[in-house]
């Protein structure tokens, strides 16, 4: 399976890139050059158009939820991220052209938590699997790198592998963490 | 006007092709080859004002450092560029030797025809040993249109420098500028300082100063400074950038073809728009010359590319993957290919920076 993951930034392919290893796609990422959901929903129905002309199966949207409200199956918020972004994905999927792929392109809208890096701290720290998704995501960012601007990437992969080992030993991980690998492997 | 390059064996240009339009904006990552693009050009453009000797210079260093090594050893060297010259396309083609460490690069092959026909024009080595170019008052004329083609790979440092007053000629990085600015006739020299007036607000003047038997320098007057006029290095580096600029619009011919090396450098993103503008009127009807010329740049700004966001097909898209030679990509069609649309939704730049196209 051919997964298109756009992400935010380099953190979040880091984390993203644990999670192709869990499922076993192969993955190849883009990642929106400016930060913030605006470039994000700017750029979603092009990236539409990438995964379907470029033959992927799978498109993976992944964006933080940072301050917004969570996403709720049956409501319609104009400031839910994931609602605005499906609606993106909505507007743009019926203006594909065929171009006699075997399956339609299937997409996941990621907004798991205020801050992907949650899970890193989880990784990291032992702590309860919810507790870590609802801090704060400049509490999450503080206590990940303190006030280190620089060096992010490089600690993310490092921290990646503890996540990965919670994982393999069978633990419950954060629920937002679950959701996304249960959309992806579905 | 420059129609076609195509390059073989010369630093990442393996069986390269770039078609040109009379704007061209290259954009692409570090090391995809726009720069051996343009420098191809520059080239090609020596040669036709100076041979072999004057394409390559006269140590043996360049041209062996900046060949292409392929498998095996080196790659054969040649250059094809197609032009209109009058009512006639013209293609021109450089061959040079392989061997290596030679004084002379010397040139095994040129060969110039009118195209669509191949009707020979020029021909060295001829095929009968000591007969003449067949033509060589048109072969002389159609070289010389190939002649004006220069590429700018401006510096701030060298434009702020002062020169002698008759150092001739603005140099590929900027040097000269005083001297240019200092023979320019009056009227041309107002041209110009309007030009620059408009672009940077609150100036009052160019000022060329120095000469007779010292250095010239330049600066500008502005409002803020009173009656002072401040020194070329005392000038932002935009300031300095968009005065090399002009100096080089002004001192192209008509026809000739510009080449911009990161044409948004140094300039703050409010001032691109001036830029994209002022480059598209010196395509359209001149910026300080009686005609238009044609202009190729390079950019890595995702917010200069995008204000090419109507004018796709002025974008070409150079890749290269591994070790194999560069590729250049109409953007128009990448566009229709990869997106499936002739028009992006959000601005082509963003869409180019997160590499949608590639």
């Amino acid at each position: 399976m051919r997964v298109l993951v756009a992400a935010e930034g380099p953190v979040d392919e880091v984390v993203l890139g644990m999670l192709r290893q869990r499922v076993g796609a192969e993955v190849t990422y883009k990642t929106f050059q400016s930060r913030g959901i605006d470039q994000v929903l700017r750029l979603a129905t092009d990236v539409v158009r990438a995964a379907h002309f470029g033959g992927f199966d799978l498109l993976v949207i992944h964006a933080d939820a940072d301050d917004s409200p969570p996403h709720q199956p049956a409501h319609v918020e104009a400031r839910c991220r994931v609602c605005r972004l499906e609606a993106c994905v909505a507007t743009a999927m019926p203006t594909l052209r065929d171009i006699g792929r075997a399956s339609p392109l299937r997409t996941v809208v990621a907004v798991p938590c205020q801050s992907t890096d949650a899970w890193l701290l989880w990784g990291r720290d032992d702590g309860a699997p919810t507790a870590v998704e609802q801090r704060h995501r400049h509490d999450v960012k503080r206590a990940l790198f303190g006030e280190r601007k620089s060096g992010h990437e490089a600690a993310a992969l490092g921290w990646v592998g503890q996540l990965r080992d919670r994982l393999d030993r069978g633990e419950m991980p954060p629920e937002a963490l679950q959701r996304v690998v249960l959309a992806v492997r579905r | 006007m420059l129609k076609r390059l195509r390059v073989q064996g010369y630093q990442t240009l393996v069986d390269t092709e770039l078609l040109l339009t009379p704007f061209t904006l290259l954009l692409g990552k570090n090391g995809a080859g726009k720069t051996a693009l343009l420098d191809a050009i520059a080239r090609v453009a020596s040669f036709a004002r100076g041979g072999p000797k004057l394409m390559f210079g006269p140590a043996p260093v360049d041209i062996d450092l900046r060949r292409t090594n392929g498998h095996g050893g080196r790659l054969p060297l040649s250059f094809e560029v197609d032009f209109d010259f009058g009512q006639t396309l013209y293609r021109l083609r450089i061959e040079l030797p392989v061997k290596r460490g030679s004084a002379d690069p010397g040139v095994e092959n040129v060969r110039l025809v009118r195209l669509p026909a191949n009707e020979v024009v020029h021909l060295l080595p001829p095929v009968i040993p000591g007969q003449p170019p067949q033509d060589p008052a048109e072969y002389n004329k159609a070289l010389a249109s190939v002649a004006t083609a220069r590429v700018f790979d401006l510096d701030p440092r060298q434009i702020e420098r002062p020169c002698d007053e008759h150092q001739s000629g603005l140099r590929r990085d900027g040097h000269g500028v005083a001297s240019f600015l200092a023979n320019l006739p009056p009227d041309r020299l107002r041209e110009l300082e309007d030009r620059f007036k408009r672009l940077r607000p609150g100036t009052v003047a160019l000022k060329v100063w120095g000469g007779d038997a010292s250095q010239v320098y330049w600066g500008v007057q502005d409002t803020d400074a009173g009656d002072w006029s401040i020194p070329a290095p005392l000038l932002s580096w935009g300031d300095r950038l968009l005065v090399g600029m002009l100096c080089a619009l002004f001192s192209s011919s008509p026809g000739a073809l510009v080449g911009f090396e990161e044409a948004d450098r140094g300039f703050h993103p409010s001032r691109y728009q001036a830029v994209v503008e002022l480059l598209s009127e010196a395509t359209e009807i001149g910026v300080g010359t009686d005609g238009p010329v044609q202009v190729i740049a390079t950019s890595h700004s995702p917010a200069l590319v995008s204000r090419f966001h109507d004018r796709l097909d002025e974008l070409r898209l150079v890749t290269r993957k591994g070790s194999e030679g560069s590729r250049v990509h109409s953007v128009a069609d990448l566009v229709k290919a990869r997106l499936g649309v002739d028009r992006t939704t959000a601005p082509i730049g963003d869409v180019w920076a997160m590499d949608l196209l590639e």
